[in-house]
């Protein structure tokens, strides 16, 4: 598996090259001009000019690819040109900030998700299940920005237990946690049951349970083992989607996370700093893909690694 | 002119920052605020949705929209929070463009004058000033004795200094636009020919010309320590270097910035121990935090959120009049907005009254000539009142009885879509297709500046915010200032115009000049290069625990505040 692994690591770097590309050309080619932007309105054409310059966007744009890419590979990823700081001075503060919420908001939401999925699994049809995929479907519709400001009311206005956002103490992660993990709560419920529900069917379950295991065994040593694989794929992809869920969740909660610095980036045509964000998510979207490869080998010993 | 001037807004124009920052308005409509007062909606059109819940905002004669009943509550530290919507990029005193940044470093930094807030100029650093009779030379007597934190003194000497960095062509600092004038693309000029130091405490500016807006310039000359001012390593984000009433403890970029008081400070010491600016980007997140105590001003305020704001009961709503204008520009090159009578008619088909009701729940003025009732030299005009069988004829008189079609572009924020599309439902009226595309700001910024021959503008819906005469005709309206050198996108010229306003410019006497502005006002008005809408008010919320505060033109100024600790 070593070697698996080692392949796959080698074989993010030409997809990340074609990112790079992409991203750079996507940047560049869309309408706006970032002198004009960082100026002002009532900036005069030669301050534009000036700025145009200072920047380098003067340069064909090959060059200024590769004096990105070249910078890049030297650890410099640029400066932003709104901010005044390197990107890498820009990043350190707001990455922790989205990693420990991305990881609290996807902690509790796949570990009741799951719960929700197998108990509404094994009671097919009855209340228990009624409600869980009640539960399922009100978290997957409320948009979270409307829930992150409705938990706000109800936890800091009305109660004052948590407070209304920023991250400077941990109770601040908890509201924008519970906003941002209710859809993949509901997705992972969802996913779980039907997947267990496919393997409760199955003829081996039949089997154990005729040779007279005990239930509990049969749901989770047999039945969830074996749908875990489907669980653990889309919790993978729902990591991704947590990227876009952070851009609302932190303007709800003034959190100044990557999600929030992306979009204002992109406002300004901050070309390298929305370059070294997107860089940083499709890597951050390709280790978790791989962790998820390596986890089903674990699970599933039938998973063989050519 | 009776001009009951209240309390201004920011004078530095940031039309791209401002047009998005108006964008979490609209957010917050399907926020907390959903459970309006069924206030009198009369003459809204059917623009935008669940309008008719939303009360309308109406101020008392101290500019009161909400009134706290609770009065005796106590600040949970002598630290005041201000919850604001948009970044503060940019602390460097001669080298920000937004007007958050501005208002910050208005903190932290002295100027020689200020704007007050019945925007009048007094004296900041400069105790008094003289105007020379030929206008040409400006003398300023600083007032003695002051010091930057660093220890520098505040003389005559800093001031050149000062001078001399922000108008070195090396150092780009935004702030050089104050003393440059653009011609045109390649060709700009100084405004100011020398500074000079004539004794420790007496500065002089020489023009080549007279140029009235230069008082106006140096309300947002913010004066640095010489030392810090000349240090190319001196990291404005980490230490301030002024000499005003508080200083830079900490800057968190995107998140908050927060000052303490100088102890040393050479005016009125302030009674605030700490002042912290929070960006806050959802309105409904703001009013949140000013309802748990968080946060003891709250800035933009959503007029969805006064249902709110009242059931709170310890949270005062001030409605001010401010400096920002809306319109749409009319591109005068392209048929047949070519024709002034089809301007004027789209100007009779308009209903300045709904939409100051639609748009901003009546907390909004109707435009009444170009430039806000607030900007010194405004002159009234009479109004395009809504008339639609006369707008009827003077389209059929132009020849296009059956209308035509036009577009229109706009920011894509929900308030700004909202204009767009306002001003497209009341134009169907007469028969005027519009085809409504709103943009990301930065798209709509460089479709502004295609010069003339390239240009497929016709419409823009935008606003401007300036705080004197100069700044807004000259920028928007002068020969001159066609793109791409500025944002005269209705490619409207005039020579009269044009010298009227480099007469005003050049006029020794406040009368004078405004006498000269009028006449811009007078010529323009009947041209009709823009759709006249409206000078929306700034809404600002605050504990009823803070006192004191006022609204001058950098922004909301508690220096001399009090908190009920």
């Amino acid at each position: 598996m070593g070697k698996y692994v080692v392949k796959r690591i080698l074989s993010m770097i030409p997809l990340l090259f074609v990112i790079s590309v992409v991203i750079f050309m996507f940047i560049h080619l869309i309408p706006g001009d970032p002198a004009r932007q960082i100026a002002g309105a009532d900036a005069t054409i030669g301050e534009v000019q000036a700025i145009r310059e200072e920047l380098g966007l003067t340069k064909p744009l090959v060059t200024q690819y590769v004096e990105w890419v070249g910078g890049f590979l030297t650890g410099d990823m640029g400066v932003s040109y709104t901010n005044n700081t390197t990107v890498i001075e820009l990043l350190t503060p707001r990455l922790p900030i989205t990693i420990y919420l991305t990881i609290c908001s996807i902690t509790w939401s796949a570990l009741l998700g799951i719960i929700i999925g197998v108990v509404a699994a094994i009671n097919r049809g009855k209340a228990l299940d009624l409600i869980g995929m009640v539960i399922a479907i009100a978290g997957i519709s409320l948009p979270n920005f409307w829930l992150g400001l409705q938990l706000m009311q109800i936890f800091s206005v009305n109660m004052g237990i948590f407070p209304t956002g920023g991250v400077e103490t941990w109770q601040g992660y908890i509201l924008p946690s519970l906003a941002m993990g209710a859809g993949i709560m509901s997705i992972l419920a969802r996913v779980t049951r039907s997947s267990m529900i496919e393997n409760l069917g199955k003829d081996y379950i039949r089997t154990s349970r005729a040779k007279g295991l005990p239930e509990s065994k049969v749901i989770m040593r047999h039945a969830f083992k074996n749908s875990s694989i489907d669980v653990i794929t889309v919790t993978a992809l729902q990591i991704g989607a947590l990227i876009a869920g952070s851009v609302v969740v932190e303007t709800v909660f003034s959190i100044p996370g990557m999600g929030r610095l992306l979009v204002d980036s992109i406002g300004y045509r901050d070309y390298e700093v929305v370059q070294a964000l997107i860089l940083f998510f499709s890597l951050e979207y390709m280790v978790i893909n791989l962790l998820a490869d390596v986890l089903y080998g674990v699970i599933n010993p039938r998973v063989r690694y050519e | 002119m009776v001009n009951e001037k209240k309390t201004p807004e920011l004078n530095v124009s940031r039309r791209g920052f401002v047009a998005g920052g108006a964008a979490a308005a609209g957010v917050a409509a399907l926020g907390l605020a959903g459970c309006g007062g069924g206030g009198d909606t009369a003459g809204s059109t059917s623009t935008g949705s669940g309008e008719s819940n939303v009360e309308l905002i109406e101020a008392d004669e101290e500019g009161f929209v909400v009134r706290a009943e609770k009065t005796d509550g106590k600040a949970p530290a002598n630290e005041c929070v201000i919850a604001l919507e948009g970044e503060i990029q940019e602390l460097h005193p001669m080298d920000w463009s937004d007007g958050n940044s501005g208002w910050v470093d208005y903190y932290m930094y002295d100027t020689l004058v200020y704007l007050d807030e019945n925007y009048e100029t007094q004296a900041k650093a400069a105790d008094t000033w003289e105007v020379s009779d030929d206008a040409c030379t400006y003398t300023f007597h600083l007032h003695e004795g002051i010091t930057f934190t660093d220890g520098e003194p505040l003389n005559a000497d800093a001031v050149v200094t000062n001078y001399q960095a922000a108008i070195d062509p090396d150092n780009n600092w935004r702030r050089r636009r104050m003393f440059i004038e653009t011609i045109d693309e390649n060709t700009e000029e100084t405004r100011v020919d020398s500074c000079e130091a004539v004794d420790e405490y007496t500065v002089k500016f020489h023009l080549p010309t007279p140029y009235a807006p230069f008082l106006n310039s140096c309300t947002q000359f913010y004066l640095v320590s010489p030392k810090a001012i000349t240090d190319p390593d001196f990291d404005f984000s980490r230490e301030s270097a002024g000499s005003g009433p508080y200083v830079l403890e900490e800057h968190a970029q995107g998140d908050h910035t927060s000052l303490v008081r100088n102890e040393d400070y050479w005016g009125d010491a302030p009674a605030i121990e700490k002042v912290t600016f929070r960006q806050v980007p959802e309105a409904g997140s703001r009013i949140a935090m000013l309802q748990t105590g968080e946060a003891t001003v709250s800035y933009p305020t959503p007029s969805d959120q006064v249902a709110t704001i009242r059931s709170a009961g310890d949270i005062n709503l001030i409605s001010v009049e401010s400096t920002t204008m809306r319109y749409v520009t009319l591109n005068t090159n392209v048929e047949p907005l070519s024709d002034v009578r089809v301007r004027q008619a789209m100007n009779y088909a308009i209903d300045q009254d709904s939409y100051c009701k639609v748009l901003y729940s009546g907390a909004a003025t109707p435009a009444t000539s170009v430039l806000p009732e607030l900007v010194p030299g405004y002159k009234a005009q009479t109004p395009y009142e809504y008339d639609l069988e006369k707008a009827k004829s003077l389209l059929e008189e132009a020849g296009y009885a059956d209308g035509f079609t036009v577009s229109i572009i706009g920011d894509n924020s929900t308030q700004e879509t909202k204009g767009m599309t306002f001003v497209m439902q009341q134009l169907e009226k007469v028969g005027i297709t519009v085809d409504v595309q709103p943009n990301e700001a930065a798209t709509n910024a460089e479709i502004a500046a295609m010069p003339e021959d390239e240009t497929e503008l016709q419409m823009w819906y935008v606003n401007w915010s300036q705080s004197d005469a100069d700044g807004f005709m000259r920028s928007l309206l002068s020969s001159a200032m066609v793109p791409p050198t500025g944002y005269n996108t209705a490619f409207w010229r005039n020579d009269e115009f044009d010298a009227e306003l480099e007469a005003g410019n050049a006029a020794p006497t406040e009368d004078e000049q405004n006498e000269h502005y009028g006449k811009c006002q007078d010529i323009v008005w009947p041209e009709c290069p823009w759709l006249y809408l409206a000078s929306d008010n700034s809404l600002y919320a605050y504990k009823a625990y803070l006192s004191g505060a006022r609204v001058v033109s950098a922004g909301y100024d508690v220096t001399q505040a009090k908190l009920n600790v």
